[in-house]
């Protein structure tokens, strides 16, 4: 009995396939249904009971292997059947990676700021790019001779004695008084959009820039919640170590006024970074939305943010941000 | 604005090295832009003497000198022409660094060294090399009375200064001049601040015979203080007044004309000083003219200054444009030797004007327009005449004449100690505020139990509110000492609007469709506008920065273009690009403005290939159609793709309307558009008008599963034969509409001309896919439909069923 065993062991050991029709001869002899590991099955009716156990073990030893042999022998097979191959069908074959889409720079600049934003609760608002004179200056406590109401340093689009002057927007601050004067307090927003100032283009000027405005009026906001809120910003934008600090400035439309400046290192040393300004929303500004300045306070800053794209970025020449070179569009990957 | 640190040091004791006041400034809001240090204290110079002068043994260009260093006597290597003995000369001693920097930026220090052969202990100096002067063409002879090993800088009198470039807010005109400097200063080091100016008294206004003065327009000049000094001599002034003028970038000129800088300087008061026998009919005007003037003033420059412009003037005319610079006719010259000092106060708009017109910003005109203390006129005229006394030897006349028409009397103001904490998120004491305050000059009158009474100093006439005392109490308390809030009463955030919801899916989606973002100019030439739009459309800037960029964008097409020409210059060879940006034009309504159209417009174009020539295929170009697909995707994706309607208008152009507006156009770009734009390929655009789409309530994203239907579809072909100018998506739509709901959709598989056709004939070949959600379809069922189709389209446009 054993020897039988051994018998078909061997010869599955010595069974040589090397194609498919062996393969298909190796299982018919073995595996089928009236294959030897099966009729070798047979033969358990004969073993003594006390055997059983002993012949038992032997035989699935038998069994397994013939299974092993024909799925070993399958691979290999399909193996060396990869080995030829057509032409084309070579799969090392170079091919063009896909081409795809991509945001522009200032555009993904800007995505970070407003998440930034929206995880401290902010809204985002919008506004026209073309202006009236109300919106942009006087509401904004600009007095009458204010150098940016000059022509020098401000695009018009009408200046005339009977109606308003219309400007292209210098900031995105008259966003502020469209939207208090739209609604009443709270209000939490920022507003980024396009602005414009009377500049050549140069390398690091340019007449056309983007801005982040954000406002938030309630009763009792107050000064330390603004900064507060800055450090949040610059902790989330720059990294929480980052080295910052506040230093009183003037801007119109807030009192008291404040810029924020980060510590920036760089090849040429360490500087101090001026990345936004800000301050109190001034009562003028409330008076001329008739929101009481008594009963409501508000902050406001701004940022640009081709300045913000171009430090992060390490883009040297603003231009390049206008030029659409695929080029450059190509280098600000998803 | 420049503030020497050596200057400040004059008024306030303070023990802030240069880079503490920097930042102190700065804190202060006095924002330092950059720091310079200026001048040396001459370390290891001293002054020796030549002794004896002879020849390097091994060089032409050099000589060997024995120079006495009043301690030792030590030779010296020297290559300038003009050494010889007996003089008196710098000499840097080994050790010493030379305060210049060499042209790499080092500092050379002088060490022992030889020089062909010969030792060399020391260097004797150019001025250049001091920084004095730009002189190097020979080593600085000085003077012979000078004790020889005497340090160089006794000798020279000069000292090391710190230099702090200040940007100043229009808000601070008190902080334009070093007294107001310091007095910030002394808010934060606590110091006492050592004020000349108040131990001066005013006298009253005596009217001299030597000169009438009188005001004419009295709202450009509230107050004219003259005083005269006799018998000056005019003379070079001494080291300390130059070293003072030098160190903040004045070039000294005399002693009158130094000082009046100096106090101009010191308590920005601006000051000019006529020569008095110069001046005609020995009285002085002020007045302003209704015509244009042309003036030469003091740089001998000519300049036409505009009507309206303050002048001062005397019995013949004008000898100064008030506030801005004094006349050539009047100017203090070597013989001059009697002057009359000016100390007015001049309306700050009236001096901006003036200055800007003529696009002349002095020193005097900076701070005229920021608006000075009216206060300080008789004082500062004082302080200069006793100074100029003094430096020239003359006599002070003892009668001034002060002529004081507008009056400015310090204001109150109410500020509550509550509000100060309620604005700032602070917890400050009364105490406190009231000690910023006085340390400010601004004197608390009167306080009872939250409110104080604030007296306003006339040199701060930014202040007039409460909110104004708040800022300055926050800026000398420092922001950055404010406490962080203990919590952060977030109020419950809002939903984001429609707008930017739909902007940025819209954005996403277009990047999705493999587009990259450009960015492109809202303002173009009129050239490029007028290739766009009619002129009745367009806005123009009235002052354009160039001719490149006077007339806003009235649409997107131009930015695209201008982009596609940049980069196919550089060889680019496959474009496809997006714009979300704002468009212009004229129009009855407005959007946000009255008669302008402001809309956000989508661009999306094409050109090039779609596919560059590989093993795997031939090159292939884009075409209309791609963009074409790319757009209905937009439209599926928007879930309008149903209620769009789309006109061609000629083969060139279709037009997609959105409840009867214009919401979209897909264009192949005409030739003339493209020679416009100095293009030579197939260009391919669409513009689509987002506000449109927005305002037509397109920007909610809603959306709902719908079953899938468990039953197969059913395919039909049908070719048909029509006219050619038949146009397929017309015949698309009329198999749409006369199937009804059964149809899911059209395809065409095929689109075939041939001679067996007839010569104007086509053949279309659709697919149409039917689809019951109750059943599976079978030809029975749709037979009929397709009866209906062939009848229809016959009867239509006589198209014939092909098979």
């Amino acid at each position: 009995m054993l020897d039988k065993i051994n018998d078909i062991k061997e010869k599955i050991q010595s069974f040589s396939i090397e194609n498919e029709d062996e393969l298909e001869a190796f299982r018919l002899e073995f595996l089928s249904r009236n294959g030897k590991v099966q009729s070798m099955f047979g033969l358990m009716k004969d073993v003594p009971n006390e055997k059983k156990a002993e012949v038992g073990k032997l035989m699935n030893e038998v069994k397994n292997l013939a299974h092993q042999t024909f799925e070993n022998a399958k691979v290999e097979l399909l193996k060396s059947e990869e080995k030829e191959f057509g032409a084309l069908e070579d799969i090392t074959l170079p091919v063009e990676s896909t081409y795809t889409g991509s945001y522009h720079p200032l555009n993904r600049a800007l995505n970070e700021i407003k998440q930034i934003f929206l995880r401290l609760g902010f809204n985002i608002a919008d506004g026209p790019e073309l202006e009236d004179d109300f919106h942009n200056f006087t509401a904004l406590n600009f007095p009458p001779d204010h150098p940016a109401r000059d022509m020098q340093d401000t695009f018009f689009v009408r200046k005339s004695e009977e109606e308003q002057d219309l400007v292209l927007r210098t900031h995105t601050s008259p966003v502020q008084i469209r939207l208090m004067k739209e609604k009443e307090p709270p209000l939490r927003s920022i507003i980024p959009g396009r602005v414009f100032r009377n500049e050549a283009v140069t390398a690091k000027s340019y007449f056309q820039f983007n801005q982040v405005e954000g406002l938030y009026v309630n009763v009792r906001v107050t000064m330390g919640e603004l900064i507060e809120t800055l450090v949040m910003f610059a902790q989330l934008m720059y990294g929480s170590d980052v080295k910052y600090r506040v230093r009183p400035s003037y801007f119109p439309f807030t009192e008291p006024s404040i810029e924020m400046d980060v510590w920036w290192e760089s090849e040429k040393g360490g500087q101090w970074l001026e990345i936004l300004g800000a301050g109190m929303v001034d009562p003028n500004v409330f008076e001329s939305v008739d929101v009481d300045s008594e009963k409501y306070t508000g902050f406001a800053f701004g940022m640009g943010v081709d300045r913000i794209a171009m430090l992060r970025y390490g883009i040297d020449d603003i231009r390049l941000l206008y030029d659409n070179d695929i080029r450059f569009l190509e280098q600000f990957k998803s | 604005m420049k503030i020497s640190y050596n200057w400040l040091k004059q008024y306030l004791d303070f023990d802030l090295t240069p880079e503490k006041t920097d930042e102190k400034l700065t804190l202060l809001g006095l924002e330092v832009e950059e720091t310079e240090t200026v001048g040396s204290d001459f370390e290891h110079f001293v002054v020796g003497e030549v002794k004896e002068v002879r020849a390097h043994p091994n060089a032409d260009k050099l000589v060997l000198c024995d120079v006495d260093l009043g301690d030792e006597t030590v030779q010296i290597a020297c290559g300038a022409p003009n050494v010889s003995a007996n003089q008196k000369v710098p000499v840097a001693k080994v050790g010493a660094t030379i305060p210049v920097p060499m042209k790499d930026g080092s500092y050379l220090t002088i060490k022992k060294a030889k020089l062909r052969g010969e030792t060399s202990n020391g260097m004797i100096c150019s001025e250049s090399e001091l920084g004095l002067s730009d002189d190097h063409s020979g080593i600085m002879v000085m003077d012979d009375s000078i004790e020889t090993g005497t340090p160089l800088k006794t000798a020279l009198d000069v000292e090391k200064d710190t230099v702090f470039e200040v940007a100043l807010t229009p808000n601070r005109p008190d902080a334009s001049c070093h007294i107001g400097a310091a007095r910030d200063l002394s808010a934060v080091t606590g110091g006492e601040l050592k004020n000349p100016y108040s131990n001066i008294d005013e006298k009253e206004s005596n009217l001299n015979d030597d000169i009438s003065i009188s005001i004419e327009d009295e709202d450009k000049c509230h107050r004219y203080v003259g005083i005269i000094v006799d018998d000056v001599k005019v003379e070079e002034s001494p080291n300390w007044l130059k070293n003072r003028l030098t160190a903040i970038g004045l070039r000294p000129i005399n002693n009158i004309v130094d000082v009046t800088n100096f106090i101009n300087h010191e308590i920005s008061q601006p000051l000019h000083a006529f020569d008095y026998d110069l001046i005609g009919d020995k009285k002085i005007v002020v007045k302003s003219y209704d015509e244009e003037k042309k003036f030469i003033t003091l740089d001998s420059i000519e300049r036409t200054v505009p009507a309206g412009s303050l002048f001062i003037c005397d019995g013949n005319g004008p000898v100064a444009i008030a506030g801005v610079m004094g006349g050539e006719n009047s100017e203090v010259t070597e013989g001059t030797t009697k002057i009359l000092i000016e100390s007015a106060y001049f309306n700050p708009s009236s001096i901006r004007k003036t200055s800007k017109s003529l696009a002349l910003q002095t020193d005097s005109s900076y701070r005229f327009e920021r608006g000075i203390d009216p206060s300080i006129q008789q004082k500062a005229a004082w302080r200069a005449a006793e100074l100029i006394a003094e430096l020239t030897g003359g006599t002070i006349n003892p009668n001034v004449v002060d002529v004081h028409p507008v009056k400015t009397e310090p204001i109150d103001v109410a500020l509550r100690v509550s509000r100060i904490n309620h604005l700032l998120g602070t917890e400050l004491e009364k105490e406190q505020v009231v000690n910023i305050l006085s340390k400010l000059e601004i004197e608390v009158s009167s306080s009872d139990e939250d409110k104080l009474t604030c007296i306003i100093p006339t040199f701060r006439p930014d202040i007039t509110r409460e909110v104004d005392l708040i800022e300055e109490v926050g800026r000398v308390y420092d922001y950055n000492n404010i406490p962080r809030p203990d919590s952060s009463p977030f109020i419950s955030p809002q939903p984001l609007s429609d707008r930017e919801e739909f902007q940025e899916r819209i954005r996403e989606l277009v990047k999705s469709l493999r587009y990259k973002e450009i960015s492109t100019n809202s303002l173009l030439s009129k050239k490029e506008a007028d290739l766009l739009a009619d002129e009745d459309f367009q806005i123009h800037s009235l002052n354009p920065v160039s001719q490149e960029n006077t007339t806003l964008r009235t649409h997107l097409t131009g930015g695209f273009l201008k982009a596609v020409q940049y980069n196919l210059n550089r060889n680019a060879t496959q474009l496809r690009f997006f714009e979300i940006g704002h468009i212009f034009r004229n129009s009855d309504e407005g959007t946000w403005i009255d008669g302008i159209e402001e809309h956000v417009h989508l661009y999306m174009g094409l050109c090039g290939q779609s596919k560059k020539d590989n093993w795997q295929s031939d090159e292939n170009d884009f075409s209309i159609f791609d963009l074409k697909a790319d757009l209905e995707a937009v439209f599926n994706n928007l879930g309008i793709s149903d209620s769009i309607v789309a006109e061609a208008e000629g083969n060139n152009t279709i037009v997609y309307k959105y409840a009867n507006q214009e919401a979209s156009t897909l264009k192949r770009i005409d030739s003339e558009l493209l020679k416009g734009f100095d293009i030579e390929a197939d260009v391919y655009g669409a513009e689509i008008d987002l506000t449109l789409l927005l305002q037509n309530g397109i920007g909610k994203k809603e959306m709902t599963y719908q079953p899938i239907v468990k039953f197969p579809t059913f395919e039909f072909d049908a070719a048909f034969t029509v006219d050619k100018g038949v146009r397929a998506g017309d015949l698309a739509k009329e198999i749409k509409e006369t199937a009804g709901e059964i149809l899911q959709s059209v395809s065409v598989f095929d689109v075939y001309e041939g001679e067996n056709l007839g010569a104007d004939k086509k053949s279309i070949a659709f697919r149409l896919t039917f689809l019951d959600s109750n059943k599976t379809l079978n030809i029975k069922d749709v037979e009929p439909v397709v009866q209906k189709i062939v009848q229809k389209l016959e009867k239509t446009v006589g198209a014939k069923l092909r098979s």
